[in-house]
């Protein structure tokens, strides 16, 4: 009996000594090993930018080919020739309908300029949301005011339509007026400007409604009686706290920007034929649900795959990261 | 008018029936017979392609085709009929037109008794105010095609400045009136060069339609005054929606011939819809309304794996006057070993299977269309390999001392031409061509042709570029002369459409001949010659013969793509099939 009780004691005094030797980051990353679905939807997005990766070595090496046009595998109706829109051994998700080019490479090359674009945009978004949402949220005052005005200002914008109208005029200023060559990448440039523009709006609104809890707590006053200067108090005491969020809010950004790049490519906005991203890819292949259903369904699979393994990392990582929220 | 329900079919099946039996039984030509009048026959177009109603200012071919039959009558028009080689009749005039100096000078007499749709008579100088309109560029709306062949044909009124009713100078009208004159019912064109077709180009092309002058109140580029059998029941055609048409009281048909318009349906209703997925979605359901419907656009390849079983039995294949070629800036390539290489490495099945395969053209070695009469394969391209030879162009530039010559390629930048360029630009490249790419935006000023037309290629070095011809009438003269024929000093462009500069004395003095000539074989025969001889020089790179691929509702019947309507489906044949 004493003996069970003791072992039990032990026991217990164990496993609480260990859970007291637990630091946040190792609680959460506990949680999220515990958590199935965000570790398989983890290995998924790793996967996707790993082929994003080495997508351009595998082109330049010619394993890859996103531009040959292959007219031989193309019937007299301007079908691929075989079944399932000519799947082969060369050519394992088949060929484009009309001039044979490998769907495999171009979906696959495509991928790395989608999520290129979307990083970029939401690396900027993010930035200038960050720094936006600290001002705001330590200054307060008459700068918090504007900045909550410029927010409703860029949300009330009729995003789609001005970016429609007036891509060909920003692009004709980034071309002409700051020297970005013409054509793919002044087209990208603008993209990732748009998103930038338009994204930072929900960063910003998070980040101030964090800082506006922290810089209540005593470390802060602490900080500033110490006699800090305003920076530092932003940037070394409120920022490290902030990375939750942050980390938060670029998972659940990235993908909505990997469909924002998509949907501006299908309008003719984005990076044009014959450099593939999932958007153009997409946008050629929607014409063909009917008579090539092998051509129209890959890059959808690609891209739907994408966009719900990045969104279930977020939330996955959300909850890992912040326990009581959303729960 | 009185408007008449169409009943419905019960199934898709008899409807597919129905239309083969009615098709068979009545041959391609003509089916309609009185039993066949009224209904209401639906046209399906898309959106905003039309560039106008006034007939200064119509200049496609489908859209001068079915004009032509429902509202605006000219001089002349072709007639209705599966001949490949038909002669225009007349239409307002008595007859299709008199010359007794070899084309320098036509007449033409008015018929009594034909009325505009207020009623008052179509007289002579309709006709001349009519072809003056032909000259003011407002009206014209930038087509710019009657002031073309006018100003080939009789130059001297526009060297005289002559523009049009309203702004020229007295000076320049005079020129325009010694030129072009009515006495009463007859009417005379008195041109500088001979113009021995010229009453082909007039049942195609508006240019000489009349025009009455009390209609004119400076807003007409979207209203209709009919002297056809049908009239607008809007006030104006609407380019983004389309319009109606219905029977017009003050037509006699005593005055017409069933030769040229059968005018069968009570009503022709123009839908336009927002793209051609729709478009074709809808004739394939074959629904409703929808059954009586039609439109002149082709089948796109995505469609065709649905047009099986019945959907099949409702289709028609025709050739097309449209060719497809390439180009040659004759400025910037200057040797002609360059030039032939190019089109001998040129891969044009290729590009066909990227167009829309076999359904969409045929490889072609010239810019003339096999409906065309006189058409002749071009000789200077024989042998032509038409899945592109880059080992011959290699050779040919390795003759030219050249191996790897630079050509920059323009084309408008469209999703299409996204996907044919990469054909092109390859079986360049696989000749030893370095080929760069200059994508010309939709929205560009001045547009594409307009950049094209351009000397210096709106400042741009262009080499080779894409382009496409129908002849605006049935006669080699309607494309060897405007295509290959060289400009006139100091023009720039408006006269002829050789943008690509092309200058060859040999190829000018065969088209002189041609003109010199009387007799149509021979002429014929002149202008196939000066294409060979072109094409032995490369000045331009063939490339397609396209076809057309047309899809029509079950209830829907005499279809007949013919002469008279540029092989689009003519309306003038046809009608609402009866249950």
């Amino acid at each position: 009996m004493t003996n069970t009780n003791a072992t039990t004691v032990g026991v217990v005094l164990n496993s609480a000594s260990v859970v007291a030797s637990r630091s946040p980051g190792r609680l959460a990353w506990a949680r999220f090993l515990s958590d199935k679905k965000t570790v398989v939807a983890a290995v998924i997005v790793l996967i996707y930018v790993i082929l994003a990766i080495v997508a351009p070595i595998l082109v330049s090496a010619g394993i890859l080919n996103p531009y040959k046009t292959n007219q031989d595998l193309i019937g007299p109706d301007s079908l691929p020739l075989g079944n399932f829109g000519g799947i082969s051994a060369d050519h394992p998700f088949g060929v484009e309908p009309g001039i044979g080019r490998d769907v495999l490479s171009r979906v696959w090359y495509g991928l790395t300029f989608s999520l290129l674009i979307a990083l970029v945009g939401s690396f900027l978004a993010m930035m200038i949301g960050i720094i936006l949402g600290i001002i705001a949220g330590l200054t307060g005052g008459w700068v918090d005011t504007i900045i909550g005005r410029l927010i409703d200002l860029t949300l009330s914008f009729p995003q789609t339509l001005m970016l429609l109208a007036l891509s060909g005029t920003i692009i004709a200023i980034l071309t002409g007026t700051f020297g970005v060559p013409e054509g793919d990448l002044a087209r990208a440039t603008y993209v990732i400007l748009v998103l930038a523009v338009f994204g930072w709006v929900g960063v910003a609104r998070v980040i101030r409604g964090q800082v506006l809890s922290i810089r209540e707590r005593e470390y802060i006053d602490a900080s500033k009686l110490i006699g800090s200067s305003a920076p530092r108090r932003w940037f070394r005491e409120v920022l490290p706290n902030l990375w939750a969020p942050i980390l938060v809010q670029s998972t659940l950004m990235l993908p909505a920007y990997i469909s924002t790049e998509a949907a501006l490519a299908y309008l003719g906005v984005s990076v044009q034929q014959p450099t593939p991203t999932l958007g153009n890819v997409l946008q050629d292949a929607v014409r063909y649900p009917v008579a090539d259903f092998t051509y129209f369904i890959i890059p959808v699979i690609v891209l739907v795959v994408m966009v719900v393994a990045f969104n279930l990392l977020g939330d996955g990582l959300r909850d890992a990261l912040d326990p009581k929220g959303n729960r | 008018m009185k408007k008449r329900t169409i009943a419905r079919l019960g199934s898709l099946a008899v409807a597919g029936a129905v239309v083969t039996a009615a098709l068979t039984a009545c041959g391609p030509s003509t089916g309609g017979s009185s039993e066949n009048t009224g209904g209401t026959v639906t046209y399906l177009g898309v959106a905003g392609q039309w560039e106008g109603t006034d007939p200064a200012s119509v200049y496609y071919g489908n859209e001068l085709a079915s004009l032509r039959r429902l509202v605006y009558r000219g001089l002349v028009a072709f007639p209705i009929t599966d001949d490949p080689n038909p002669a225009p009749l007349g239409d307002l005039a008595t007859d299709a037109g008199t010359t007794e100096d070899g084309g320098l000078t036509w007449t033409f007499t008015i018929k009594d008794g034909v009325t505009w749709q207020d009623g008052s008579p179509v007289t002579g100088d309709d006709f001349i105010y009519g072809l003056s309109r032909s000259y003011d560029e407002t009206l014209v709306n930038g087509t710019g095609v009657g002031t073309t062949y006018l100003g080939q044909y009789a130059p001297s009124v526009v060297e005289a400045g002559y523009s049009g009713p309203f702004t020229s100078t007295p000076e320049a009208t005079a020129v325009f009136e010694e030129h072009f004159f009515a006495e009463g019912q007859t009417v005379t064109y008195k041109f500088d060069v001979a113009w021995p077709d010229f009453p082909y180009a007039a049942a195609t092309l508006f240019t000489t339609d009349p025009y009455q002058e009390s209609f004119d109140d400076g807003s007409t580029l979207w209203e209709i005054n009919s002297n056809g059998p049908y009239i607008l029941e809007e006030d104006e055609f609407d380019p983004a929606l389309g319009g109606t048409f219905v029977r017009n009281p003050e037509y006699d048909p005593s005055t017409d011939s069933t030769e040229l318009r059968e005018a069968l349906p009570d009503e022709f209703r123009f839908e336009f819809v927002a793209d051609s997925d729709v478009l074709f979605q809808r004739l394939v359901a074959d629904n409703g309304d929808d059954k009586a419907a039609f439109t002149d656009a082709n089948i796109p390849a995505t469609f065709y794996s649905q047009i099986t079983g019945d959907v099949a039995d409702r289709t028609m294949k025709s050739t097309s006057p449209y060719t497809r070629f390439l180009q040659i800036n004759s400025l910037t390539v200057t040797d002609p070993k360059v030039r032939r290489a190019l089109a001998v490495a040129l891969n044009q099945n290729g590009v066909i299977q990227a167009w829309g395969g076999e359904n969409w053209g045929e490889p072609s070695t010239t810019i003339v269309a096999k409906a065309l009469p006189g058409y002749q394969p071009n000789k200077g391209f024989e042998g032509l390999n038409p899945d592109g030879d880059p080992e011959a162009a290699a050779a040919l530039l390795a003759e030219a001392g050249q191996p790897n010559p630079e050509i920059v390629f323009a084309f408008p930048d469209t999703p299409t031409n996204q996907k044919l360029v990469p054909v092109i630009q390859q079986s360049w490249e696989a000749a030893g061509f370095v080929v760069k790419l200059n994508p010309i935006a939709p929205d560009a000023t001045p547009g594409y042709y307009g950049q094209m037309a351009d000397k210096d290629k709106n400042g741009n070095k262009v080499d080779v570029f894409f382009a496409g011809w129908a002849s605006d009438w049935p006669s080699l003269f309607g494309v060897v002369v405007p295509i290959i024929q060289s400009n006139p000093a100091g023009v720039q462009y408006g006269v002829g459409f050789n943008y690509g500069f092309y200058s060859n004395p040999e190829v000018d003095a065969l088209i002189d001949q041609a003109f010199a000539s009387t007799d149509a074989n021979e002429q014929a025969a002149l202008l196939a010659q000066a294409d060979s001889v072109a094409g032995a020089d490369g000045a331009y790179i063939p490339i397609a013969n396209q076809k057309n691929y047309f899809l029509y509702g079950s209830k829907i019947g005499g279809f007949l793509p013919d002469v008279a309507s540029s092989y689009y489906p003519d309306f003038g044949s046809i009608y609402v099939l009866e249950d």
